[in-house]
C-alpha cells in the first residue's frame, strides 16, 4: 500500500499534477489524499455528464464519441510512455538521500546530487517527448470531435461552464451546465427594487461588492480600474431598474440583467491570459476538446451505451441479477474493438496513479468542474 | 388612443388616490378600489338559485355558492354575481421568442409580448408552471402598475411582433384576454395563445375572434388519462381543436410526453391519426420533453429515444411537421421541407439560428409551407 501511494504521489509530481494533488501530497495522509482525488474525479465526471446531457447526442454520435474517448485515453497514456515505476523509485531514493544530506548542511555537489539531477532529467525528457506526441494526437482528436458535433451542439459547448448542479430553467432548454443565464441577476435587481430608499445605497454597494468579490475569487482578478468600471456600470443598471415601474421592469429585466454579466469580459481576459502562456506541450484544443477530451469520456459513454466496462458487450436487463453482458453481442463492431484496446492501454495508468489516473493530469486538456453557482 | 374599461377604472382609481384629501373624491377612489378588489363581472354564467351561480365557461359547469371560487381559482361568486379575478394585473409579463409558445410556423425568431394571469381549468399533475397555474390571481404576486396600453407601447418599442397569452390558461379569463388581444391587433400585432382547450365551444369561439394563431395542448389519447392525470375530459379538448380549425386560426398542437403515462406507441399513433383526420396533415405537432415537476417530481424526464420514437409515429401517421420541444440542441427542433427535405429553419431551442424560407415557400423546390410567415 505504501509502495503504491509513494509511486502515485511521485508520479503525480513528476507529471505536473493539478494543484489539489500537490496540496494533498503535502497536507493529507495518502488515504485521505486518495479519497480527495476520488471526490475530485466524481466532480469532473458530473460536470462532463451535465455537458453530455445538454448535447442530446444521437446513438451514432454516442458511439463515435466512445471511440474518440478510447483513443484519447490511448493518446494520453503516451504522455507517460517510458516512465517506469523503477525510475520513479530511483528518483525517490536519490531525492531522499539528497534531502538528508542538505538537511545536515552538507554541500550539494558530488555523486548524490548528480544522480538526482540525472534521473530528474531523464523523467523530464521522457515526459516532454510523451507530451509532445500525445498533444499531436489529441489535437487531431479535437478536430474529429468538432466535426462530430452539429452547429447547435457546438453552440451549447461554446456557452457551457462547468458545474455540478445546473440550475433548472425551462425558459431556455438549451442550457447545459452553468451556461450564462440571467435568473440570478434578475433576482438581484428585484431585491434592490424592493429595498427602502434609506438603506438602498448601502444594500446596492454590498451586493455589487459581493458579486465582484465572487468574480475575483472564482474567475479572474480585476484591476482596480476594471473593478470600479464594473461597479459603476452595476450602480447605473440598479438605478435604472429602480426607476422603472413594475410593468416596465418586467419588460426590461432581461436586458438589464445582461448588462450586469461579466461573462464575456471574463472570457476575453482568460483568452488573453491563455495566449500569453509559455509553450508547455499542452494540446491546443477547442472548447469542445477542453471539456470532452478527458479520461472520463470513454467510461461515461460506455455506461450511456449500456456496454460492459471491460468486455464492451451490450448489457441486457436480467430480472434476477440486474444487468448482465449479452452473449455474443456488442453495441457496434467499432466500439467493441476500441473498447478492448482501452482496457489494455488505460490499465497501467490507472494502477500507477492509484484510484485516479485522471487527476495525474498527464496531457489532459484541463477540464475542471468547479462547484460554481 | 383606445382605452379599455379596465384602464379607465385604473385611471379613476389612481385619480381617487391622488386627491384623497377631497372627501367626495376620496369616496369615489375608495369605491373604485373596492370594485377592483372584487374583480370585474365575468361573462358566461347564470344565476342558479339563491345567490348561487353556474359558471358556463368550462365544461365543468360548476355551481358556485356565494363566496366560492371556481376550480380554476380565477372566477368567484361575489354576492350572487360571477366575477373574474384575473381582469387586470397579470403575474407574468415577458418578452419571449414566439417559438416558446410553442409556435414554429408563425413569424420565426420574432419576439412576442407574453402575458399570463394565475389559474387554470385543469390540474395536470405534471404541470410545468404549477406555481402560477395552480394558484389563483390573489395567491400570487402580480405586476403592479400594469396598464394594457402602456405595456403594449413599451413592448412595441422593443420591436415585438405579437402578443401571446401563455404560461397559464388564458381561457379562465376570456374577458381580459379578448380585450388585450383586440387592442394588440389594432396596433398591428399578431395575437396568439397557448391553451389546454378545456373550454366550452361558445366562449372559445368568441375568445378566438381577435386571434391569429393558437397552440392547443393535446395531452393524451384517452379520456382516462385526462381524468386521472389532468382532472378533465378529452372530448371538449378535441372539440376546441376542431373549432380553432373551423374558425381558420393557425393551429399548432403540443403534447408533453410523460414516460409510462402517455408515451405508448399506440396512444401516440391514435393522437397523430386524429390530428391528420380532423385538423389536417399540415398541422404542426410539438412533442415536448417532460421535466419532473409538481406532483410528478419523482418521475424521470422523457428519454430522448422516446421523443424520437414519438416523432417517427407522427410522421408515419402522415403529419408533415413534427417537432421536438424542450430538448435542444436537436435536429428535430428544425423545420424541413416535407417534399425535398431541405433544412428551412434551423433552431437552437427557442432561438432561430438560420432561416432559409423564401416568403412562404421552400427555396429549393418551391413547396408552400403553411403558416403565418409575414
Amino acid at each position: 500500500m505504501r509502495y503504491l501511494s509513494a509511486v502515485a504521489l511521485l508520479l503525480a509530481v513528476a507529471l505536473g499534477a493539478g494543484r489539489l494533488g500537490a496540496e494533498e501530497a503535502g497536507m493529507l495522509d495518502p488515504e485521505m489524499a486518495k479519497i480527495a482525488q476520488s471526490v475530485r474525479q466524481l466532480q469532473r465526471e458530473i460536470s462532463t455528464i451535465n455537458l453530455l446531457n445538454g448535447l442530446n447526442l444521437t446513438k451514432p454520435q454516442q458511439e463515435k464519441m466512445l471511440e474518440i474517448g478510447v483513443r484519447f485515453r490511448a493518446a494520453n497514456a503516451k504522455a507517460v510512455e517510458g516512465i517506469t515505476a523503477e525510475m520513479l523509485l530511483d528518483a525517490e531514493r536519490s531525492f531522499m538521500t539528497l534531502r538528508a544530506e542538505i538537511q545536515k548542511g552538507l554541500p550539494a555537489d558530488g555523486e548524490v546530487p548528480n544522480a538526482a539531477a540525472k534521473i530528474e532529467k531523464t523523467i523530464k525528457e521522457l515526459r516532454e517527448k510523451g507530451q509532445a506526441a500525445a498533444a499531436d494526437e489529441i489535437e487531431a482528436l479535437d478536430v474529429e470531435l468538432n466535426k462530430l458535433l452539429t452547429p447547435g451542439q457546438l453552440q451549447v459547448v461554446a456557452e457551457y461552464k462547468a458545474c455540478l448542479i445546473p440550475p433548472a430553467n425551462l425558459k431556455n432548454p438549451v442550457r447545459a451546465g452553468q451556461a450564462s443565464d440571467s435568473l440570478q441577476q434578475v433576482r438581484a435587481l428585484r431585491t434592490l427594487r424592493d429595498v427602502p430608499e434609506k438603506s438602498y445605497p448601502k444594500a446596492r454597494d454590498k451586493m455589487i461588492d459581493k458579486y465582484l468579490d465572487y468574480v475575483e475569487k472564482h474567475q479572474i482578478r480585476l484591476t482596480d480600474k476594471e473593478r470600479e468600471r464594473w461597479a459603476q456600470q452595476m450602480r447605473d443598471v440598479a438605478e435604472r431598474a429602480r426607476k422603472l415601474n413594475d410593468a416596465a421592469f418586467e419588460l426590461e429585466k432581461e436586458r438589464l440583467a445582461q448588462a450586469l454579466q461579466l461573462d464575456a469580459f471574463v472570457e476575453k481576459v482568460r483568452k488573453e491570459m491563455a495566449e500569453r502562456q509559455p509553450e508547455r506541450y499542452i494540446p491546443k484544443v477547442s472548447k469542445a476538446g477542453h471539456f470532452l477530451l478527458v479520461p472520463e469520456l470513454a467510461p461515461l459513454m460506455r455506461e450511456r451505451l449500456n456496454l460492459h466496462p471491460e468486455t464492451g458487450k451490450m448489457l441486457v436487463a436480467n430480472s434476477e441479477s440486474g444487468l448482465e453482458a449479452k452473449q455474443g453481442g456488442s453495441a457496434s463492431p467499432a466500439a467493441a474493438g476500441t473498447l478492448a484496446a482501452a482496457v489494455v492501454v488505460t490499465a497501467p495508468v490507472a494502477g500507477a496513479a492509484g484510484a485516479n489516473s485522471a487527476d495525474a493530469g498527464q496531457t489532459t486538456t484541463g477540464a475542471d468542474a468547479s462547484a460554481e453557482e | 388612443m383606445l382605452m379599455s374599461r379596465r384602464d379607465c377604472l385604473r385611471l379613476v382609481a389612481g385619480l381617487g388616490a391622488g386627491v384623497a384629501l377631497s372627501p367626495a373624491l376620496k369616496y369615489l377612489g375608495g369605491a373604485a378600489q373596492a370594485a377592483e378588489a372584487a374583480g370585474e363581472e365575468a361573462q358566461y354564467w347564470q344565476s342558479s338559485g339563491r345567490d348561487a351561480v353556474k359558471c358556463t365557461l368550462c365544461p365543468r359547469q360548476e355551481i358556485l355558492q356565494k363566496g366560492a371560487c371556481g376550480i380554476c381559482r380565477a372566477r368567484q361568486n361575489v354576492d350572487g354575481k360571477l366575477r373574474t379575478l384575473a381582469w387586470n394585473e397579470p403575474c407574468v409579463l415577458n418578452i419571449d421568442p414566439v417559438e416558446q409558445n410553442p409556435l414554429s410556423h408563425v413569424l420565426p425568431g420574432e419576439a412576442f409580448l407574453a402575458v399570463a394571469h394565475a389559474g387554470c381549468t385543469l390540474q395536470c399533475k405534471y404541470c410545468q408552471n404549477w406555481e402560477i397555474s395552480q394558484r389563483g390571481p390573489r395567491e400570487v404576486s402580480n405586476i403592479r402598475d400594469f396598464q394594457m396600453t402602456t405595456s403594449l407601447e413599451h413592448a412595441l418599442k422593443r420591436k415585438v411582433k405579437g402578443i401571446t397569452f401563455t404560461y397559464t390558461e388564458p381561457t379562465t379569463h376570456p374577458e381580459f384576454v379578448r380585450d388585450m388581444a383586440a387592442l394588440a391587433k389594432s396596433r398591428g400585432l399578431l395575437a396568439t395563445m397557448s391553451t389546454c382547450g378545456y373550454v366550452m365551444p361558445l366562449p372559445f369561439k368568441s375568445l378566438l375572434t381577435p386571434f391569429h394563431a393558437v397552440t392547443i395542448t393535446y395531452k393524451g389519447a384517452s379520456d382516462s388519462f385526462y381524468k386521472e392525470v389532468c382532472g378533465g375530459e378529452l372530448r371538449p379538448v378535441l372539440e376546441a381543436m376542431r373549432i380553432a380549425r373551423e374558425e381558420k386560426k393557425w393551429l399548432e398542437v403540443a403534447t408533453l410526453v410523460l414516460p409510462g403515462l402517455n408515451d405508448k406507441s399506440e396512444d401516440l399513433r391514435t393522437q397523430a391519426k386524429w390530428i391528420v383526420a380532423n385538423l389536417g396533415a399540415d398541422t404542426p405537432w410539438h412533442l415536448e420533453k417532460f421535466t419532473p415537476m409538481f406532483e410528478y417530481k419523482n418521475m424521470r424526464p422523457t428519454p430522448q429515444a422516446t421523443l424520437e420514437r414519438a416523432r417517427d409515429i407522427g410522421l408515419e401517421a402522415g403529419l408533415r411537421y413534427v417537432y421536438l420541444s424542450n430538448i435542444a440542441p436537436h435536429d428535430n427542433n428544425n423545420t424541413y421541407c416535407p417534399k425535398c427535405k431541405k433544412l428551412l429553419i434551423q433552431r437552437l431551442g427557442f432561438k432561430v439560428t438560420d432561416n432559409q424560407m423564401k416568403k412562404d415557400a421552400c427555396p429549393a423546390c418551391g413547396e408552400k409551407i403553411p403558416g403565418l410567415w409575414a
